[in-house]
């Protein structure tokens, strides 16, 4: 089993940070998107702490290059290694670093076929998260993967396909997902912790306002309805009558938007009910955080 | 395949995919103009006084051009961070980065250097053979010499920006003949092509000091690059 161990990590404006990770899915949750590309750096060995300690396994990330190989990284900027093509140069990485997949497959497990063939200094800084994301999540033996906003390639890359293979990373390595959304951080299903002024909190699972973060207003003359038949709905935590619009709208809450909206929409069809509207309300990362300080 | 290969094709594409071959070509244009401005002034002075202008002057600003293609523009350890976080070995790859930036400087200077000389003397002169032979081996010294100190100068800033800060102190510092202009290379490559000496030295303790800072300048590189 991998594991993860930060002791006393100081950077900048983080830290100092102090976290034990072991095999499995983390999301990490901040609104400061340069703290979360930092913790990326410093978990991917690629920078120095300025203090503290990072371990993969008994050995540290930074300065041992054998470690780096074992380490996949998505990062905020991703550099493209230069080559004549996208292939050419995915092709020599895998040459060096055993990649199971040839550049193709690689590409084709996210739809990105086509980066193939394109010149790598062309590349949009999109086009290379995305060569940078089919490339972290190869399929190879590596202890950690972490990843900065991997659900902000969405699109063009397909967000189920990416959730999968994260997951599927997951059940031999520390997979560790950065992200600034609420919602993504939901999505993704993991242990979350929050990163706020510089401190992560431990794992867990989001609590308070989080807990069932979204709501989903149903407009319709066949509310009562609604509120008889969602409860029934897995995806359904919590209806509602909006006090201020009487029975005509409905206040539906879930752990997450789109089952929620999934439950309504199947419900409405199988029992013939009319919708005016769907209005979703995402809660802001101040019901998380609170207000910014 | 190697790290060290990898690095070598990664530093090599960089440079002919870059601004390093238009850089080259304006520069041997400029190196022409030089050497044919200089030849009113007779083979002799006139060689002596274009090489001093074009390995003095333009070589240094297009080794900046170089160093700045080989490495996409950015500091070291960003240009060589793709092959690092394959597990490659930091230090070997900055090593062989600059062994690809060095052999590029040197092919350089030895284009700038053969411009020189041919366009003051022309084929026929007598002392053609001789004076490219010493001409070349200055070129070589100071290819070698500035490229080392760019990879370290890459080390600083956040965009490599440091290159361009030692381009203007080895102009500035290294113009003189006294202690401070000792370290850059500006100085010890116009001794060596009979100009002023760098602390009163004979011409053979100037390739010894352009060599012996330009290996501590790698040192220094490699020990900023600690990966």
């Amino acid at each position: 089993m991998a594991t993860l161990t930060l002791t006393r990590v100081c950077e900048k404006k983080l830290g100092p940070l102090d976290l034990s990770l072991t095999t499995g899915l983390y999301a990490v949750l901040s609104r400061s998107e340069p703290d979360l590309a930092l913790l990326v750096e410093l978990l991917s060995g690629l920078r120095r702490p300025r203090r503290g300690a990072i371990l993969l396994g008994p050995e540290p990330s930074f300065g041992v290059h054998a470690q780096r190989a074992r380490v996949a990284a998505l990062l905020e900027d991703e550099d493209p290694l230069p080559a004549p093509t996208v292939r050419h140069g995915l092709a020599e990485i895998g040459e060096l670093g055993g990649l199971p997949d040839d550049p193709d497959q690689l590409l084709g497990r996210f739809g990105a076929t086509e980066l193939g063939r394109r010149r790598p200094q062309h590349l949009s800084p999109l086009e290379r998260r995305v060569v940078g994301l089919c490339l972290a999540l190869a399929p190879g033996d590596r202890s950690l993967i972490t990843l900065y906003d991997p659900l902000g390639l969405c699109p063009p890359l397909d967000r189920p396909r990416i959730l999968e293979a994260c997951r599927r990373a997951a059940e031999s390595a520390i997979v560790v997902l950065t992200t600034t959304s609420l919602q993504d951080a939901v999505a993704l299903g993991g242990r979350t912790l929050l990163l706020d002024h510089g401190r992560l909190s431990t794992p867990g699972v989001l609590k308070g306002a989080a807990a069932a973060p979204f709501r989903l207003w149903v407009r319709s003359p066949d509310a009562r309805r609604f509120a008889a038949l969602l409860p029934s709905s897995s995806a359904v935590t919590g209806v509602a009558f909006d006090e201020a619009h009487g029975s005509s709208q409905l206040e539906v809450r879930g752990p997450a938007l789109e089952p929620l909206a999934n439950a309504v929409v199947e419900t409405a069809l199988a029992h013939e009910l009319v919708v005016d509207e769907l209005v979703p309300q995402v809660p802001s990362l101040t019901q998380v955080f609170g207000e910014p300080r | 395949m190697t790290a060290a290969s990898l690095t070598a094709r990664a530093t090599a594409r960089r440079l002919l995919g870059g601004a390093a071959p238009a850089a080259l070509g304006l520069a041997s244009l400029v190196a022409l103009w030089i050497a044919v401005w200089a030849r009113r002034d007779g083979p002799d002075q006139g060689a002596d006084r274009a090489v001093h202008a074009i390995l003095g002057l333009a070589l240094p600003l297009l080794l900046l051009a170089t160093s700045e293609s080989g490495l996409g523009r950015s500091r070291l350890d960003r240009a060589l961070r793709p092959i690092w976080r394959l597990g490659a070995d930091g230090r070997v790859s900055a090593l062989v980065a600059t062994l690809v930036l060095s052999l590029g400087a040197v092919l350089e200077a030895w284009v700038l250097g053969a411009i020189a000389i041919l366009g003051t003397r022309g084929l026929s002169d007598v002392a053609l053979l001789p004076d490219l032979r010493a001409t070349l081996f200055v070129a070589s010294l100071a290819g070698i010499a500035y490229s080392c100190w760019l990879v370290l100068a890459s080390t600083f800033g956040r965009r490599g920006g440091g290159r361009l800060i030692f381009v203007a102190l080895d102009w500035l510092l290294g113009s003189g003949d006294g202690v401070l202009s000792a370290p850059w290379p500006r100085g010890h490559v116009r001794s060596l092509l009979g100009g002023a000496p760098v602390l009163g030295q004979a011409q053979s303790a100037d390739a010894a000091w352009l060599l012996g800072f330009a290996a501590a300048a790698l040192l220094a590189a490699l020990w900023r690059t600690s990966r």
